[in-house]
Formats: structure tokens, sequence, C-alpha cells
């Protein structure tokens, strides 16, 4: 332990003060060294570390020099351990070999359970003999780690945040030298307590921890950053996208549901509307937004952009080459800790979206599975993906695990069985998310006939019914009526 | 029935044009639509919206026992009992019928879509019932009159879902059905004329017209002495079936009994009663003890009838005319005694402005149908006429009842038309043709009599035949009676008629009522694009370079009270607004459009027009968290609350007049002031300090323009001690107010805020060094 | 031809109905007689007798610009003043100036009636010749009446007093009424005799009595007969659509002194109306009901050709004419309107 007791209450209180990341380090500072479970067959020669917290989500880049320290095997799984406190914060991972630039395969590791640590195992493309070295960079992005402090800020005034970290890289493998790089946005920074005989050095934006050499593995301490962060940070606690296939129209209809909050700092007192028309810019330099861009396809058609009280006539759209930009205005500036919801939706061609493989009846639906806005964390998102009707063997493939996949049947205008339809539920998403996934589904040339067929037996009815109807007499005592006509 | 409808060609050409008058009639409705959006209009329908999403929600019973604790805090509202759930129920009908066949269409387009679709049946009731009353032609005339009439636009544009929405059609209907009830005398056309006077009484309040119409025209016949069977059979249906349904509407309850407006239907019901009475003892008794048992008996009658009522008046089982209805007689009333009734703008006169801009060249038209009525005076035509008189009147005294008369107008009107086309148009044998319709109807008058009388003695059970017989004898004779006033009315009005011999004159006529068409059609459009088609919660200006402007600014705010206050949020502001917060902001209120409770309301305006001592009791005893008011001062918007400000002054005097007096608002020269020589009342009073807080700086020092009242502001504005500006809108449209909290240390809010007022500025002071 | 009288007679009975139907009152035209008396004070005999003279001359009102009025105002002054502050020039389309203007005049001649008249005088300061005076005593809102007793002096004096529309409205009597409060005498305000009115009544009273004696005569007759019934119902109607119930529930002015460019008859603003103005779209209305009328019902009547050709060309040739009237009517009152028919 490197901290004196003096320094440990002091940290202690902070800790009560903020959230559970650090609490969950206020428990390590007293438990005993940590030893890590997984195979030791690595050494970490050389190891560079960059924190970017010049955004609202986290950046983390671990690019480490290892070295296969077993005495005769090829070594093909690395480990990359990632705190339990944060594994909920971790919305994104990867792994890429430095040298060859090819993207390393990353999974979850089940087999080593550890109540602190959770390992992540990263597969090298090509077995690693004994004494070699491969150069491994992983990216993490953490979401909701960074907590306003002070947390009320006034209109236009900057808001600060407060970041809980680790002073060292955490590895599964003993570094004989490791270095830690903490970029914020600007040079208005405080780093308020690290290890003391740790040299750190802070140039204007940036933060230096270390060289520190031979740091065992999973050594962890705790150093805090406080630094100015400007404009919103932009959650949405709820997003449900419904995507509508339809073959006879050769349209593919899009809607999103946006249930919208602001993470930033929160308002203090209330808002006076003279003092934004003096400065309105003062908002995105505070801690409001005025509006958010996302990306749509550049053939959509009939875009709309409204909430439960009706169209939202404040928005602005934006013809690019290859897609369109919608600057989405909401009715009032979000300030922090304001809510507000909204929904979009609009009609594109599905010729660049479906692919029927010859031959059979098979069809591949390929859509992102979100549109994303800049910085902005997806706490919840639902996707349903309706299909039409007469589709059946349907199977959704997402590039990365989610939380649910469900297969169901929704009725709408004129069904007669129903469509078939995939329901995608994730959590924690983030741009880096907005990938391509994949819906196979058979739909045979027939079933293009159930409509119409149902239509023109529902017209058969009416006609036939009103046929029926008018044959008949309900009139009591017809017969002067009729005379009377 | 005329010639022309007998060939084809009219058998295809009538639906058609009727589909096609529809199909005009809806999308002359959807200027809002295509201008804006698909969006509920002005403030009564938010309401009616925002119960029909409940029904949709929650189902029928649920909303039948609706305890809506979120309107009129602390009281709360029982809304089913206090609503005419006609249009919800239909829309939640259709809204569910839809879903049924797999139409998942949003509740909010069935709203809105409602009263268009309504005008297109309610111009085939129009055709129906101008068909009943001449012929088809000019049925088809009438529809598209009503069609297009911007008199009955004016309240049915796609997104103004309000009750008179469908019950112009239910009201068209009916008449049509009673007319037919009468003509025809089948119970069962009386009832069905019954059914939708239910429908009618469950839908709109107007229903009190029908309540009173019928009887008076049933009674009217009585005068005329044309009793018959028909007009016995279809009234007492009517009048019997209709009555008891209309009480199963828990808001109408026992009214049809108990209140002034619905005695004469039951007195008509009585008198029809003694009178089919008096006429089957006449069968039995020689003439002259009959003549002496007559008198007798309609003295007596009178006598005890009287009696009766006027104890039943003075105990107060039955109830007098209720305010809004009393002020149709006494027009004055309203303005002295029920200054909320008053305040309304649709309850104002109207001009003869109104009158030519509703409804164009119909207005003159329509006299001209009325004597056209009179000409053929058959019972259906003393309808029309007595419609006509008294629909005139009303829509003289309330602009609202315009809507009430159109329908008339339009059929009359279109009656009028027809028959200069007819003369104008038709060869030589259709001019003389018209004596036809007169002679059939007597001719067939017996029969059917014959055919009442029997069904009559079957009701009855008696199955003597000596008493049928009398009966039928009794029946025969009204029955000739009648049909001799018919020969005769069709003699009078048939003196010998020549076509017209020249080419010219025809064409001239023509010619010229065409273009009369074209013109009311010009018309009919330029009104409704102009001044019926705008939501009124979204307003659109034009900026300088043309392009239009959209001021959103109610919804802003309702949207941030919606999204950014806590769940049961309390925000006071005047009525007018009530329904649209609570339907659009979702939060509680304390008063709304539904104006049941004046001291309530009273309280509210006491709140805004009293100095912040004295309304913040108000507004803590109320636990109100914001209040809303609209200022209009930044962009020019009259409608806003401190031009309404006078009526929340006066209502708040009637309840509490030594905390409120409207003299104090006056300047001594008695004017209403808001810049410097206003009173200091004025200056004092919440409404002013909120209106303006703050509104100087937003100019230069010291020109600050009330834009409204054009008035030049003082430089140095009005503080506020127990408020805090929450939110003002771009415009500065909506202004929201919170109501501050007692103060931490106890003090007086105006000294702490003060106190904080001074620290600031020391510190501002301090920085600055 | 039975029709053809009936129709007229009819459309008279409209017209005659519609003159009921206003509240009558009207402008004022009187000559004061000015006897000067002798007074001890020359300085403000004087005085007295420029002002009497100028009185005569304006009809028992003297009318001021901003130096007359500080003159009139200068002490010492053993005479109180009444001014009346207007705007009566169309530019300020000041209604309520218009409105009280007659009735100002007609007090004021009202008081030149009077012995004693020297004691008090009634001036009117238009705001186009004195705004100087209207700077001076802060008004922004016209009409409005002050009152200057005798032996005081102007500006900021407490003893002037205002006389309040907003309570008393815009009648003579209620404004003689104050006036006698202040200044002690009774003023008689007698209307001018009303020649319009008078015929009204006199052809009213005629056709009651003519209708009473044809009731008398055929009682059951004329109660059963339906065109008796047709004309009070028509009547009813036409008074009605021609707005008669605004005019009962509002009542505004009968009419105006027609300014240059617009005329008296016609009020301008849509929500706004006088008498007259109803009535002459009463007649209106009557005159193009009448003209369909006779082409349903007159022309095929006529068995001659060339007749039925005149009426037919005559009927439609009114009812155009008529039509169009009323759309410049209309115009008057909503200048926006697009449409018209025979005149642009």
């Amino acid at each position: 332990m490197r901290l004196t007791t003096t320094t440990t209450t002091l940290v202690a209180t902070i800790i009560a003060a903020l959230s559970l990341t650090s609490s969950v380090h206020a428990e390590e500072f007293w438990s005993e060294k940590d030893v890590p479970i997984v195979p030791q067959t690595f050494k970490i020669t050389n190891l560079l570390r960059t924190l970017d917290l010049s955004k609202p989500i986290i950046r983390e880049i671990t690019s480490a020099a290892v070295l296969n320290t077993h005495a005769d095997q090829d070594q093909t799984d690395y480990y990359f351990p990632v705190d339990q406190a944060y594994s909920d914060n971790l919305a994104f991972i990867s792994a890429e070999n430095r040298k060859t630039k090819e993207v390393l395969e990353v999974t979850k590791d089940e087999e080593f359970y550890d109540p602190q640590f959770q390992y992540y195992k990263i597969k090298l493309a090509t077995p690693l003999p004994p004494g070699e070295k491969v150069q491994i960079t992983v990216r993490t992005s953490l979401t909701n780690v960074i907590r306003a402090f002070p947390t009320h800020v006034g209109q236009a005034e900057k808001q600060k945040f407060v970041f809980f970290g680790n002073p060292f890289a955490l590895t599964a493998y003993p570094a004989t030298k490791q270095k830690t790089t903490v970029i914020t946005p600007n040079s208005v920074l405080e780093v308020h307590e690290h290890p003391e005989e740790v040299d750190l050095v802070i140039k204007n934006n940036q933060v230096i921890l270390g060289p520190y050499n031979d740091v065992s593995s999973l050594e962890h301490g705790i150093f805090e950053v406080q630094y100015e962060l400007s404009g919103a940070i932009p959650h949405i606690r709820r997003l449900r996208r419904e995507i509508e296939v339809s073959q006879w129209g050769n349209n593919l209809a899009v809607e999103e549901h946006y249930n919208f909050v602001n993470r930033g700092a929160e308002l203090k007192g209330q808002f006076s509307r003279i003092d934004y028309q003096r400065n309105p810019m003062g908002v995105r330099e505070g801690n409001g937004a005025l509006g958010f861009q996302t990306k749509i396809p550049k053939l959509a058609r009939d875009i709309y952009y409204r909430d439960e009280i009706g169209n939202i006539s404040t928005s602005v759209i934006a013809h690019h080459p290859d897609h369109i930009q919608l600057m989405l205005k909401p009715r009032f500036p979000l300030f922090g800790g304001w809510n507000t919801t909204w929904y979009i939706g609009y009609n594109t061609p599905l010729d660049g979206y479906l692919r029927k493989i010859a031959g059979t009846d098979k069809h591949i639906l390929k859509v992102p599975v979100i549109s994303p806005m800049p910085d902005t964390t997806y706490e919840d998102v639902e996707i349903r993906i309706v299909l039409p009707e007469g589709a059946k063997n349907v199977k959704a493939v997402l590039p990365y695990e989610v939380d649910d996949i469900e297969y169901s049947t929704t009725k709408t205008y004129m069904d007669s069985a129903g469509r078939s339809t995939v329901t995608i539920l994730a959590s924690n998403l983030i741009e880096d998310h907005a990938q391509d996934l994949f819906v196979e589904y058979e739909f045979s040339q027939t079933s293009y006939l159930t409509k119409p067929l149902a239509a023109a037996t529902m017209l058969m009815a009416i006609y036939a019914t009103s046929i029926v109807f008018s044959r008949l007499d309900f009139k009591i005592g017809g017969s002067t009526l009729k005379k009377q006509k | 029935m005329s010639t022309e409808s007998s060939s084809t060609v009219a058998r295809v050409l009538k639906p058609t044009i009727l589909i096609l008058i529809a199909i005009v009639a809806i999308s002359s409705r959807l200027f809002s639509i295509i201008r804006f959006e698909s969006v509920i209009h002005e403030f009564d329908p938010w309401f009616n919206y925002r119960t029909t999403q409940h029904l949709v929600k929650n189902g029928f019973y649920d909303f039948w026992n609706w305890f809506d604790e979120k309107s009129w805090y602390p009281l709360g509202r029982v809304v089913g009992g206090t609503v005419y759930p006609g249009i919800m129920v239909t829309s939640a009908l259709i809204h569910n019928v839809l879903h049924f066949f797999n139409f998942p269409v949003d509740i909010r387009n069935v709203c809105v879509f409602l009263a268009p679709m309504f005008s297109g049946l309610t111009a085939f009731s129009a055709y129906l019932l101008t068909k009943e009353l001449k012929d088809s032609s000019a049925g088809l005339l009438a529809a598209a009159f009503l069609g297009v009439a911007p008199g009955y636009i004016s309240r049915s544009v796609a997104g103004s879902y309000d009750n008179e929405g469908i019950a112009i059609f239910l009201l068209v209907f009916t008449f049509y059905l009673w007319i037919k009830a009468v003509k025809t005398g089948s119970a069962f056309f009386g009832l069905l004329t019954a059914l939708f006077y239910f429908y009618m009484v469950s839908a709109w309040g107007g229903y009190v017209f029908i309540t009173n119409l019928l009887p008076l025209h049933a009674f009217t016949l009585l005068l005329m002495g044309r009793y018959s069977n028909r007009l016995y059979v279809s009234y007492s249906t009517f009048c019997a079936v209709g009555t008891l349904l209309s009480m199963q509407i828990p808001f109408v309850g026992f009214q049809p009994t108990r209140t002034s407006e619905h005695m004469a239907a039951l007195g008509v019901f009585g008198l029809l009663q003694l009178y089919a009475f008096a006429e089957l003892v006449r069968g039995y008794i020689p003439p002259k003890q009959f003549r002496a048992l007559l008198k007798g008996g309609i003295v007596a009658v009178a006598v005890i009838a009287s009696i009766g009522l006027t104890i039943l008046s003075f105990s107060g089982v039955i109830a007098p005319f209720t305010g809004r209805f009393y002020s149709l007689y006494d027009t004055g009333y309203a303005k002295i005694h029920i200054p909320i009734i008053a305040s309304v703008s649709e309850h104002q006169p109207t001009a003869w402005t109104s009158f030519f801009f509703d409804l164009q060249m119909l207005i003159f038209l329509f006299p001209a149908g009325v004597y056209l009525c009179f000409k053929e005076l058959k019972d259906e035509h003393v309808f029309i006429i007595l419609y006509s008189v008294f629909a005139s009147y009303f829509a003289g005294v309330m602009v609202r009842l315009m809507l009430t008369l159109t329908p008339v107008v339009c059929v009359s009107a279109a009656i009028a038309y027809s028959t200069l086309l007819d003369t104008y148009l038709e060869t030589s044998e259709h001019v003389l043709a018209s004596t036809k319709p007169a002679i059939a109807a007597a001719a067939t008058s017996a029969p059917v009599v014959i055919e009442a009388t029997t069904s009559d003695s079957k009701a009855t059970g008696k199955k003597t035949a000596a008493k049928a017989a009398a009966a039928a004898a009794a029946a025969a004779k009204s029955a000739d009676a009648e049909a001799k006033t018919h020969a005769k009315s069709a003699a009078s009005s048939e003196k010998k008629r020549f076509p017209i011999f020249n080419l010219d004159s025809r064409l001239l006529v023509i010619l010229q009522l065409t273009w009369f068409l074209f013109m009311f059609a010009w018309h009919c459009t330029y009104v409704t694009s102009g001044s019926y088609s705008s939501p009124s919660i979204v307003l659109a200006s034009r900026q300088q370079d043309g392009s239009q402007m959209i001021i959103d600014d109610f919804r802003e705010a309702y949207y941030w009270l919606r999204k950014n206050t806590k769940e049961d949020a309390k925000v006071m502001s005047w009525w007018d607004y009530g329904y649209q917060m609570a339907g659009m902001a979702n939060v509680t209120t304390l008063v709304d459009n539904n104006t049941w409770n004046n001291t309530h309301i009273a309280t509210v305006g006491k709140a805004m027009s009293t100095s912040e001592e004295v309304s913040y009791k108000v507004l803590r005893q109320h636990d109100v968290d914001y209040v809303l008011i609209l200022f209009g001062g930044v962009i020019g918007y009259s409608g806003d609350d401190i031009n309404k400000f006078l009526w929340m002054i006066r209502i708040a005097e009637g309840v509490y007049p030594n905390d409120v007096k409207e003299t104090n608002f006056f300047t001594p020269r008695g004017e209403y002031k808001v810049d410097h020589d206003a009173t200091k009342t004025m200056r004092e009073s919440l409404m002013y300090k909120m209106s303006y807080y703050r509104f100087a700086e937003l100019y230069g020092s010291g020109n600050a323009v009330d834009h409204v009242r054009n008035a030049r502001m003082p430089a140095e504005g009005p503080t506020l001690s127990v408020l805090e500006e929450a939110y003002t809108t771009e415009n500065w449209l909506v202004r929201i107010y919170k109501v501050k909290d007692l103060d931490i240390l106890g003090r007086d809010l105006k000294d702490s805020t003060a106190f904080d007022k001074g620290r600031v500025r020391k510190i501002s002071s301090l920085k600055k060094k | 031809m039975a029709v053809i009288s009936r129709t007229l007679f009819l459309t008279l009975l409209l017209a005659l109905v519609a003159f009921l139907s206003a509240s009558s009152s009207s402008t004022s035209s009187l000559f004061a007689h000015a006897q000067p008396q002798n007074d001890n004070e020359a300085l403000l005999q004087k005085k007295v007798a420029r002002l009497e003279a100028k009185a005569v001359k304006n009809k028992g009102v003297i009318q001021l610009d901003s130096l007359a009025f500080e003159d009139v105002m200068a002490k010492p002054r053993n005479y109180s003043m009444v001014v009346l502050f207007t705007a009566i020039s169309p530019e300020f389309n000041c209604v309520p100036c218009l409105n009280f203007d007659p009735e100002y005049k007609m007090v004021a001649a009202g008081w030149s009636k009077l012995a004693n008249k020297s004691q008090l005088f009634f001036s009117i300061l238009d705001f186009k010749a004195g705004q100087a005076i209207f700077q001076k005593f802060g008004m922004n809102s016209a009409p409005s009446v002050l009152y200057f007793p005798a032996s005081s002096s102007i500006s900021g004096d407490p003893s002037q007093d205002r006389y309040d529309f907003g309570k008393s409205g815009f009648q003579a009597e209620p404004f003689a009424a104050w006036l006698q409060a202040r200044s002690g005498v009774r003023v008689p305000v007698q209307r001018p005799f009303d020649f319009m009115g008078l015929a009204v009544k006199v052809l009213g009273t005629f056709t009651a009595v003519f209708s009473v004696i044809l009731f008398v005569r055929k009682g059951r007759k004329i109660f059963g007969s339906k065109y008796f019934w047709s004309t009070i119902s028509m009547i009813i109607i036409f008074v009605m659509i021609s707005g008669h119930m605004w005019n009962q529930i509002r009542n505004p002015p009968y009419s105006m002194p027609s300014q240059q460019g617009r005329s008296g008859f016609i009020a301008s603003g849509f929500q706004n109306q006088f008498g007259l103005e109803t009535q002459i779209i009463a007649v209106l209305y009557s005159l193009l009901t009448g003209a369909a009328i006779g082409l349903i019902a007159v022309v095929p009547r006529i068995e001659n050709p060339v007749g039925q050709r005149a009426t037919v060309w005559v009927c439609m040739g009114m009812f155009t004419l008529v039509f169009s009237i009323l759309i410049q009517v209309f115009k008057l009152k909503n200048p926006g309107y697009p449409f018209t028919l025979m005149f642009r």
C-alpha cells in the first residue's frame, strides 16, 4: 500500500461522497495483494496506456509488448483483466495486433472467475512461439464513470468532472516498464491524489504517470483528476427502434423513439430566458445542449421529427453526398438533469438493404443496429424488425453479443396471419456499436399474393353483406311506406 | 317523386354526386393539417382528446367512473358524470373497430379526422331531409351547401375535436327522422328519432334545441287543426322513449323531468294524450254534449295543470332555467349576473357581417325558401318554418349558435335555389308537376291513417270491432279533413302556371345563378382557409422575407412542464389554459374550461390580481408549485393574460369584494394602463409582476415597449419575492413561475430575497475589483 | 297580380320593421342667442363677451386651439369651463369621439338656452388644434371632458374634474346630470325633433291600427291565413339575420356624422355596426329575397311573353345589382375581402 493513513482517511471521505466505482477501490486498499489466476505465460516488456478524458465516453488504449515466457509452448490466449467494478461501465472492447493491424478476437472469459476481476481472452492470430514478442493494442470504452463535481452549476457556468482511476495499467502479467498518459479537454485540471512517490508530470492538458519499472501484475492504486468538460453529457435512457420491411412497396420504414436525459451537472436555480437570449452559446460552454446531430440514409424520404404532443418545428436537414445529416433541435434547451423525448422516422428504398440469394427463397436484410449520435450513451435499446407477412425461418445475426433476441409476430395493416418480427434487446451501447446486423429469412413468391387476396376477400365480404342488406326489408308496415315513396 | 330520379342515369349520378360532395366537404376541412400538422386544436378539444385517450386505454367502465384528480385541484372532477360522452365513445368505437380489423390507427388521428368525416354524413342527412321537403335535386343542392358552408366548417375543421363536430350531424339526422316519422306515422321512425335524440343528448348540450323544437312542431300542428294519428304515434313514441333514454346520461340525469327547459316536451305529450282521448270520446257522444264536455275538460285541465306547475316550480321540484340557457331569453342577463358566461367570446351576439361571412348568398336565399315552405304548407314545411324562425333568433343572440342555424339555412336556400332551377330549366310539363306531391300526399294520407289506427287498437288491446271502427271513422274524418287542407293548399298555390317562353330569360337566370354558385364556392374556400383553419396552439407569422415562421411557444412550455416537473406538480393558470395543460403538459390544474365552480375560478382570479403577500397565502393553501401565464408583449399577441386580466378581476370581485376592487385597476381618468401611470394596485398585482418581470431588460435602458398595448414600460421593472422565474418560452409568450417554499430561516420571503440580492450585489462588486 | 302586390306589401313591411329595429338618436344643430350682461370688471367682461361671441358663432360651443385654451384658462376667471378633449378627424378613427360629439353639442345648446349661461362655457379642443395641451394634461385617450371651476388655475390643479365615460356612458343625459352636480344648474337636454322617428311611429301605429281592424273584421281568417304568419316569420328572420340582436345588446349609435372619405352609416370594423347600417342590410336582404321570390312565383304567372321577359330581366337585374351592392358594403367592413360582383 503506497498510502499514508492521513491521505487514506481523506480518500475515504471523498470516496464516501462519490459513487460505486471508487467505493470498490476503497475495499481494495485494505485487501491483500491480488494474485492473477490466469496462467502466467507472458511477461510485458513495455506498456503504453492512454486515458482519453476529452469526451464523455472514456477511451482507454493499452498497447503492450508481450513476451512469451513459457519454456516450450506456443501461446495463443492473452488475458486482459478489467476491474469488476468497471465491467458494467465497459461498453466496448477491441484488440488488434499493433504491427500487422489485424483485428484480434476478444471474448469474455468464463473459465477463470475472480470476484474482483473480469478477464477478457484475446486470441492471437498466430500462436506466439516461446521467447517471441508481439505488440497487442487493446481499446476499451468506459461509460458513466465520470461524475459532475460540483453537482450543480448555474446557467452558462463551466462544469467540472472528477475521474477516479488506476495510476497503473491493470495487467494479468508483470510489466517491466509501463507508462500512462491522461488526456483532458483543456489545461484546466487538477490531480488531487495519487501515490506520492510516483513521479507525475502535468503539461498543459496531459497528465503523465510513470514511467514505472517492474510493476507487478494486477497492481492498482488510485488517483483522481478533476477537469473541465463543457457541453451536455448526452444519455439515451431508452431507444426503441422500429424497422418495417415491405417487399411489396420496396420500402424500409424506420422509426426511432428516444428518451433523453442530460447527465451533466444540474442547473442551479431556475432557467432565465433573458440571460439565455443575451448569450445562447453559453449553454454549450456550460452544461447544456441546444440540439443533436444524427445521420440517416441519403435516400430517406418523408422524414418526420415529433414528440408526444406533435410536430417539432425546429429541425434542419442537410444533404451530404453519402448521407443526410439531421440537426434535431428540441423544444427547449437541455440543461443538466433536464429530460425530453422525441421520435424521428423516415422511409427509404429497400434496395440497399435487402439481398435475395439467387435460386432460393432466402433473403438477407442488412441494417445498422443504431444510427449513432456522437458521444452518446444508450442505456437500454430495443430494436424491432418487422418482416413482410409470410416470412419464415427468421434468424438474426449480430456482430457482438446482446442481451436477448426474441422472435414473434405482429399484426398491422390488412394482415391476416401476422408478420414475423425480430426483437433485439441490448444495453449500454455507444457509437462503436453502430455496425450492421443481419436478418435472414425465407420469403416465397407465393406469399406476395397473400395481401391482395386478403384485401380482395375483405372487399368481397363488404359487398356481399351490402347486397344482402339491400335485399332485406326492415320496415314496420313496409307496405304503406312503399306507397309513400 | 320528381321525374328525373326515375331515370337510370340519375340513379347512378345521385350516389356519385353525394360521394363527391362528401369528399369535398372532408377535404375542404383539411387546410390546417396541410398547413401545419395533424394536431388537436383550440382548448375544449384537448379535454375531449384526453378523456378519449383515457377511454381507449382503460375501457368504458373505468371511464364512466373516472374521478379526475388532476383537474380542479384540490376538488377534483367526476368526469364520467360531468361530460357528454357521445364524441369520446364514438371515436373510441371507431378506433377499436379499426384495430379489430388490424388497422393500428393512432387514436389522435381518429380524433383529428372525426369532425370532417361526420361533416360528410351531415351533408348526406341534409340531402335526406331536403328530399323529404321537396325532391332529390334540392336535396343534392342542400348537401352541397351544407358541405361547404363556413358556418358549419367553423366548428368542424380537422383537429377541432369538439362536440359540435358530431352534434350537427345528429341534429340534422334526428330532424330528418322526425319528419319521416310525422309523414309516415310509423312507430319505427319515431323510435329511430328517439334513439338518435339519445345519441344527440349524449353528444351535445344543444340537444335542448331538439327537446323544444319537436314539441313546438307538434303543438303548432295541433293549433293548425292538423292533429292526426300519425302525429300522435310519432310524437308519443319519440317523447316516451327519448326522455327515458336521455335520462340514462349521468350528466343529464333527472333534468328532463325537473328543469323548465324540458317541460315543453312533457306538456305537449300530455296535451296530445288528452287530444287523442277527446277524439276518441267524440266518436261516442253526440256533438252537443261533447262540446260541453270538451269545454269543461279544457278548463279543468288548464286549471289543474297551471296549479300543479306553479306548486312544483315554487317547491323547487322544477328548477328554473339555467344561466346559460336563460341568457338566450334575457340577453342582458349574462352580462350582469354571470361574468364567466359573458367573458367567453363565442357567447357574444352576432353582427350582420358574421351572418354574411358564414353563409354568403344562402343568407338571402334562406327567406325565399321559407316563403316556398309557406306556399305548400305541409307538416314538414311547418317544421322547417319553426326551425328557421327560432334558429335565426338564437343565432342572433350568440355567435356560437350560428351552428344550429346553418343547416336550416342550407336546406331552405337549397329549396329556393332548386325551385329557381326547376322553373327556368324544366320543360313546361314539369313546371306544372309541383302540384303532384301535394295531391299524392293527400291521397296517401288516408290509408296511412287506417293503418295507424288499426295498430293503435291492437296496442291498446281493445279488440272490439265497434271501437276499432269508431276509431277508424274518427281517423278517417281527420284524414279527409287534412286531405282537404292539402288539396286547398295545392289549389291555392297552383293557379295557372306558364312555362318560361323566351330562351334568353332562361339563359340569363341560369347563367347568373351558376355564376353565383361559383362565387359561393370561392367565398367558402376563402373563408375556410383564411379564418377557420388555424389550430390556435401554433401561431404562424410571416417574416420580412415572406417565409412562414411558426411560433410554437405553447407547446414548448407545455412540453417543458411535462418533462421537467415532478409527477404531481400543481400548476395554476387562468381557466382558458386548463384543458390544454392537462392534455399537453399532463400536470394538475386548479381550474379549467369546464367552468363549473365559479368560486374556485374567482380564487385563482384573486391570486392573480392581489399583491404578492395576499396571493402567496392563496398559492400555499392550494399547494401550487408553478404559475403559468401568457404574455404577448414581446411579439404583440393580443390574446394574452393582461388583456384578459379585467375579467379575472371582475370574477374575483364577485366572490371576494373586499380583496379585489375593479376600480383600483383604473387610473383616475378611467383608463386601463400598464405603463408609468398604471395604478399602484395594478403594479402590485401578481399578474402584472409576472408579466413584466425582467421585461424591460430585454430592451435598451428605458425604451421597453409592450407591443400589444403599445405602452412604453418603466425602465425599473417589477421585482418578485414569492415567485421565481422557472421557464419563459422563446418569444416570451408563455411564462412559468415557481412558487418559492417558505424561507428556511422563517424570514418573510420579501426580506430574504432582498437580503440575497444585497449579498449577490456585494459579491459581484467584489469580483469586479 | 295578387302575388306581386303581396310581395311588395311584404317588402314594405320588412323595410319598415327594419327601421323600427334601431335605437334612434341624431346630431343636433342649434343656435344660441348671446345676451351680454353688464359686469363690473372690464377685463373679464371683455373676455366673457368675446367668449360668448365665439359661442354664438359656434352654436354654443367654443372651438379652441392651444393658444386660445391658455388664454381662456388664464386667471382671473369668474366663469368655469367645460373642455372636451377630442379627435374628430377621421385619420384617428376615434369612434367614441364621433359618438359623443353630437351629445356634447346638444348639452351645450341646452345650456346656452339658459339665462345665466355666462358662468359656464363649453369648449372643444381637437387633438389637431391643441396637441400641446393634450400633452400638458397627459391626455393619451380621447374623448375626455375636463371641468374647470371658476377662478382656478390650470395644470396639475386638483379641482379640475374629469367626466368618466366608462361609468356614465356617451349619452347626453348622464353628462348633463354630471354637469349639474358640478355647476348646480340643471341643464335641459331636449333632443331635436326626429322626423324619421315620427314617420316610423306614424307608420307603425297606422299599420298596427290597420292590422287590428283587419283582425277584428275577420279575426280567425287572419290568424288562419298563412300570409299573416308568413309575413310575421319573414319579418322576424330578416330582423335577426341583419344583426338586430347585436344592436339590442350593444346598443350602438344610430349613425355618425359622415366624415370625408367614409360614410356615416357604415361602422368601421368587422364586429361593429350602427343602427342605420343594420336597417340598410335588412332592406338589401329583403330586396334580394323579393327578387328571388319574384323569379320563382311571379314570373311563371305572366302569360304574355314580353311582360314575362321584362319581369325576368328586371328581377334578375335587381338581384345582381343589390347583391353586388351588398358585397361592396361587406368590403367596407372587411377590406381584405377579395371578391366583387359588378363594381370593382
